[in-house]
């Protein structure tokens, strides 16, 4: 090591000396608290969209109106795409639309082309601006930000696109990317895309673009399986309706009923997890999945998002290792005069850290098994009766020395009695299960 | 990866996922912050900056697994644009006592008076702005090239050759005598 290296180490290791203060979490979980929420999923467009699936059901016998068809590459897009979606690109199978803005800071943004299957829409895009495209605060360059596709009984959200991983040319003048949104309807002949986009002077406007559609050069979906499998647990059922695999990606759809509260089901963090797609022997991957819960009987609808299932297929089964479940446990734990206790509930561990007192009421800080043990379902009992949780405040991740890690929350209770003990009434937790089902491939 | 589930929570508007993740790198995000600003209070201003670009634009990373360098990519912008600032202001700054600064218990850090820092210091201040930056990114901070190319706003070639030239001018520096290392 020579001394510009050891001289490099030392300053390293000063700054590892350098800690995060106290105050740091607060001021974070402020400035969070000051930013009004994120935009959140429209809700009530299930019926909506339920309805149309129907109708196109009806209408389309489930079968997406799919001739083969070999048009135009994409022409740019290599370095933005995965490797499955450049195969369907260099086959031709994408469409191209060739539609542009210009804005007035001389940014034109162009539609170059789309993929479409009965799972997803992906639109092609380019910003261009010949003064040259500069980074946004954030550091990006992409200025576009896709929020919907909307059209002929289509109203499909934004499923996830490029961000910094897109291309841009050498001399930084233009920037390609896409984006990927929920299916479009079969009958849709024009698609419009709702966007934001920053200007070059840094200002931020919503706009839209619209481009013509022709559904008649969709992908043909690889399967369209209807299933009729149900499964029961101990708190409801989960019954699988169908799949679908195109080209882009696979979806398995389904309902869980619940038998008494939904929650049972919600509460469980990565809920779906446990539920794997394999084809031809090797798993897929897995995507994100949606649970929403119907207003109507206790039903949650599911959706779970694989990758593309590889080609020839010869096997595919979908296996299921794990699925939410719920136990009453009702039992009082005792705070003692030692504050760090460790209790064992269900094979998990729950440490209670530390009991405070404030003016308004009790703060009670646990450490427990990261996210199996979910704090609802937990107050605190006290000389005139049981406290229901206020709040809770994320805490620390805690790696031990022997690898264990633990995650911290802390607990707040408003109570101006003394805090006798901790009472879980339930907990929520994944079961383990062996069950596998073989989807018929014609 | 657990946490990698917590990104999706977070891309769903989940705060207290958002913080989780930012809080068990705290100290990585807040060394970064500080080699950049130098003192607490401005570090945990950049991070609070931080915490609301990436929440505010979390549903733009495609890729989860590359949260955190896309956060920090964001935290060294939001320090690069404070500084920016700072030093526009550095007239008013400058009538300020400067021991008013360096006594406040808030800002007082062994890191800023130590010997080591202050021969790094005049050390890197040997090369230039550029390789200054990409070479504690580098060795300091442990970022990739990649990573680098992305805070420092230049192509990954760009960000070897000025780590490399500047490494080698460092080099030529401590060897001709002028530090005491």
């Amino acid at each position: 090591m020579d001394k510009t290296e050891l001289h490099l180490a030392e300053e390293k290791k000063l700054l590892e000396s350098v800690e995060a203060p106290e105050e740091l979490e607060t001021r974070l979980r402020n400035a969070l608290n000051r930013v009004a929420p994120a935009r959140h999923r429209r809700i009530g467009a299930f019926w909506k969209i339920a309805a149309v699936v129907l109708i196109v059901f009806a209408v389309s016998g489930n079968q997406y109106n799919a001739f083969s068809y070999y048009g135009k590459l994409l022409l740019g897009f290599d370095g933005v795409v995965n490797d499955s979606l450049k195969e369907l690109n260099e086959a031709g199978l994408g469409q191209t639309v060739d539609v542009s803005k210009t804005y007035e800071d001389g940014t034109t943004l162009t539609i170059n082309g789309l993929m479409s299957d009965a799972n997803q829409l992906i639109v092609y895009y380019t910003l261009s601006n010949p003064a040259g495209l500069k980074k946004d605060e954030l550091g990006v360059y992409d200025k576009v930000d896709p929020i919907r596709i909307s059209g002929f009984w289509t109203d499909s959200d934004s499923n996830g696109g490029t961000l910094n991983t897109s291309e841009m040319n050498e001399i930084k003048t233009e920037y390609k990317g896409y984006q990927r949104f929920n299916r479009v309807s079969p009958f849709a002949k024009k698609l419009t895309m709702h966007f934001w986009i920053k200007l070059e002077d840094g200002t931020r406007k919503s706009d839209m673009i619209t481009f013509p559609y022709d559904p008649n050069k969709a992908l043909k979906s690889h399967i369209e399986h209807s299933f009729n499998q149900e499964i029961t647990t101990d708190i409801g059922t989960l019954s699988l309706d169908s799949i679908i695999a195109t080209p882009t990606m696979t979806e398995i759809n389904g309902i869980f009923s619940a038998n008494e509260d939904t929650d049972h089901f919600m509460m469980v963090d990565g809920a779906l997890e446990g539920v794997e797609l394999i084809a031809n022997g090797t798993l897929v991957n897995a995507g994100m999945a949606e649970a929403k819960i119907l207003q109507k009987d206790n039903k949650i609808e599911i959706k779970m998002h694989y990758g593309e299932l590889p080609q020839p297929l010869h096997s595919l089964e979908i296996k299921i290792n794990e699925l939410p479940s719920y136990k009453l446990i009702d039992r009082k734990l005792p705070f003692s005069s030692s504050k760090d206790q460790l209790f064992n509930i269900e094979g998990k561990e729950i440490r209670v850290k530390d009991v405070s007192r404030s003016s308004t009421g009790v703060r009670l800080t646990l450490a427990y098994d990261s996210f199996d043990i979910i704090t609802k379902g937990m107050s605190l009992g006290t000389k005139s009766g049981l406290v229901p949780m206020k709040t809770s405040e994320a805490g620390n991740h805690v790696k031990q020395l022997d690898g264990k890690e633990y995650s911290e929350r802390t607990l707040i209770f408003e109570t101006k009695e003394n805090p006798e003990y901790l009472y879980i009434e339930k907990i929520y937790y994944k079961k383990p299960y062996d069950i596998t089902i073989n989807v018929p491939l014609e | 990866m657990r946490w990698v589930r917590l990104v999706k929570k977070a891309k769903k508007g989940d705060k207290e996922a958002l913080l989780h993740l930012v809080l068990s790198e705290k100290n990585a995000y807040y060394r970064l912050a500080y080699s950049y600003m130098g003192n607490a209070n401005d570090a945990m201003d950049a991070m609070e900056d931080m915490i609301v670009k990436v929440y505010e634009n979390i549903g733009k990373l495609q890729d989860d697994p590359a949260f955190y360098s896309w956060s920090k990519t964001i935290l060294a912008n939001s320090c690069k644009r404070m500084l920016d600032k700072q030093s526009k202001l550095i007239l008013v700054d400058d009538w300020q006592p400067e021991h008013e600064r360096i006594d406040d218990p808030a800002t007082r850090d062994p890191y800023k008076t130590s010997d080591g820092q202050l021969d790094m210091q005049s050390l890197l201040l040997q090369v230039n702005e550029h390789q200054r930056e990409a070479i504690r990114l580098k060795y300091v901070h442990d970022f990739d090239y990649q990573t680098i190319a992305d805070v420092t706003n230049v192509p990954v070639g760009t960000v070897k050759s000025r780590i490399f030239q500047g490494l080698k001018k460092l080099r030529e520096y401590c060897k001709g005598g002028g530090i005491d290392g």
